[in-house]
């Protein structure tokens, strides 16, 4: 089958593998139809995350048939047509039980890195890194789906993919950043990062109540797309990306600050304080890992006692966290992976019930064949490239 | 004027949530030979179908990296085989310790060519929890031709190995599968061909 691998540093390549088998009674084989790439995936493409192997099939947002089923699956059945969660979880453990899915004790079968180098290891996903199990993703004609009953949702037939594809992650993380950050109805939510997470936490701040949701990034396309959901939009680069922004915040909040700030833009922030340059300088050469600058913003814009909810994908240390300023204003920080198995069926109840559409943030459509280049496209042109969709058949 | 009831609630907690919680984490029997392992887990599962399991040493294998058989020849004898990348070893090993839902403690033979031994302790676990277990591995390196394979199946070190032996137990008792990616494609099989990059 074909695959998009990693092949290191901002190399991506179309390769030709086996098809993938059941290695496990709780498997299904699922024949991929729809596949996206992340902007988390960027991540990988640029480096970021440390145990990538040259060769590992890329891929996390992913949904296609079932063709094949291992014989300990009750719940899914050879013609099921599924949408697959980014993250990987048993369904038994204690954490799998609470609906902690992204606290899985056991789907990560490299759990021993994460162990040592975080104190505990979290669920394993799918095409990120050994350190995260090391499973084979979904961009690819064919992917292996472990836990299969737990790591599913079937979707009615007559629903078309675009639809309902971001139930596999960017959706319910959207959904549950705005959830962390503890909106009360006529709150003031401002979202660092138009992203295609950031625009699923604009739509999702409104859905639990939000009256204004003000959307923040430097690329103007991004921008109209938050606008056309509802926000309002700051474009940093206009108003200057520390005090320039806060200034702008608390005077667009009647001095209070927004009540909650959501960062969904992670560890590749970019901005143009002095600790923004900081931070690129000591990541080129080793130092740090992950660059906050949205966070650092998030944290001096909050009001007092406000949350502050983080989606965007951290794996490291960072440097000149303003832990002063947090503890000064008294906030509540939210963070981590999404459980997205907790919020895949009641999400697919809103898009059926048509509260909501995520195929609006799609902006390109290509075949597998031009996925190594879609990646670069993505990387490249932020402004235009919001989310890329495989269509893998 | 004091409160008849001070000294009372500064003490243990009373309530019978507290003294529930505190029994079950209190330290249970004391008669073992050595002190459990600091390598634990929570699993959950009963205590006694925890130490069941493992007491069957049959079912050792389906959970223990590299360890192809035990053949049980007696009530505390047994036959371990190892296999390494086609090296493999035989060695006997008799339980020196074995308190029914508590621990069981083994070690190999005099004279065998690997010298191991190991222990398995088993606590009730807080709340609904199931087990807590704490698992030793120990491997000694006899020198010659068999410590290439001795390291290999020690890993990095015998935590290491007692670590990810304990991950696959608690995975296999809670799911009835272990998680693993061995056997998925990827670009780096020899049957792979790169046919783009970019």
């Amino acid at each position: 089958m074909k695959a998009l691998t990693w092949e290191g540093k901002q190399k991506i390549g179309l390769t030709n593998v086996r098809d993938p088998r059941i290695l496990s009674g709780g498997d299904v084989i699922v024949k991929v139809t729809t596949s996206a790439i992340c902007g988390s995936d960027l991540h990988l493409y640029d480096g970021y995350i440390p145990t990538m192997k040259k060769g590992d099939i890329l891929g996390h947002e992913t949904m296609g048939e079932v063709v094949e089923a291992g014989p300990m699956v009750k719940k899914l059945k050879v013609g099921d047509k599924i949408v697959i969660p980014f993250d990987i979880g048993c369904g038994k453990c204690h954490h799998c039980k609470e609906e902690e899915y992204a606290a899985c004790d056991n789907s990560n079968p490299n759990a021993l890195i994460p162990d040592k180098l975080y104190g505990s290891a979290g669920a394993a996903a799918f095409g990120y890194s050994h350190m995260m199990g090391g499973y084979a993703g979904g961009q690819a004609e064919y992917i292996r789906v472990p836990f299969a009953d737990t790591n599913s949702l079937v979707i009615p037939a007559g629903v078309e993919d675009d639809k309902v594809l971001f139930l596999s992650d960017i959706f319910p993380t959207g959904y549950m950043a705005a959830e962390n950050a503890n909106i009360k109805r006529g709150d003031t939510v401002a979202v660092w990062g138009a992203g295609p997470v950031g625009q699923m936490c604009i739509r999702s701040a409104f859905l639990l109540g939000a009256e204004r949701v003000i959307a923040i990034d430097h690329y103007d396309g991004r921008l109209r797309m938050a606008q056309e959901g509802g926000a309002e939009v700051i474009n940093y680069e206009d108003v200057g990306s520390y005090v320039g922004l806060v200034d702008e915040l608390k005077a667009m909040t009647g001095g209070r600050g927004p009540d909650a700030c959501i960062d969904a833009v992670g560890l590749e922030s970019h901005g143009q304080s002095v600790t923004a340059g900081i931070d690129r300088a000591k990541a080129a050469v080793g130092l740090v890992t992950d660059r906050v600058e949205a966070l650092r913003m998030a944290i001096m814009a909050c009001k007092k006692g406000g949350t502050v909810s983080m989606p965007g994908v951290y794996g490291g240390v960072a440097d000149q966290f303003p832990i002063g300023v947090a503890f000064g204003k008294g906030l509540t920080f939210k963070m981590g992976q999404t459980h997205t198995q907790r919020y895949m069926k009641p999400l697919l109840d809103l898009i059926l019930a048509d509260k909501i559409d995520p195929s609006f943030v799609i902006t390109h459509r290509v075949s597998i064949d031009q996925g190594p280049e879609a990646y670069k496209r993505f990387s490249d042109d932020k402004d235009e490239v919001i989310k890329v969709v495989l269509k893998m058949h | 004027m004091t409160q008849p009831s001070t000294q009372e609630q500064t003490g243990q907690p009373k309530t019978e949530a507290g003294l529930k919680s505190q029994k079950a984490v209190r330290p249970q029997p004391t008669n073992f030979d050595k002190e459990p392992s600091k390598i634990a887990a929570t699993v959950g599962v009963p205590r006694e179908a925890a130490y069941l399991f493992f007491r069957d040493l049959e079912n050792l294998p389906s959970f223990m990296k590299d360890l192809k058989s035990i053949e049980v020849i007696s009530e505390t004898r047994s036959r371990w085989t190892v296999e390494i990348k086609g090296i493999s070893a035989t060695w006997e090993a008799e339980i020196t310790q074995d308190i029914p839902g508590e621990m069981i403690a083994w070690e190999s033979v005099e004279g065998s060519e690997i010298q191991t031994q190991g222990a398995i302790w088993f606590r009730t676990a807080p709340e609904n929890l199931g087990t807590i277990l704490n698992l030793e591995l120990e491997y000694k390196v006899p020198g010659g031709k068999l410590t290439e394979l001795v390291t290999a199946l020690s890993g990095e070190s015998p935590a290491a190995l007692a670590f990810t032996n304990l991950r696959r137990l608690k995975c296999l008792l809670e799911t009835g599968e272990i998680a693993t990616i061995e056997g998925q494609p990827s670009g780096r099989d020899q049957d792979a061909t790169l046919i783009e990059k970019h």
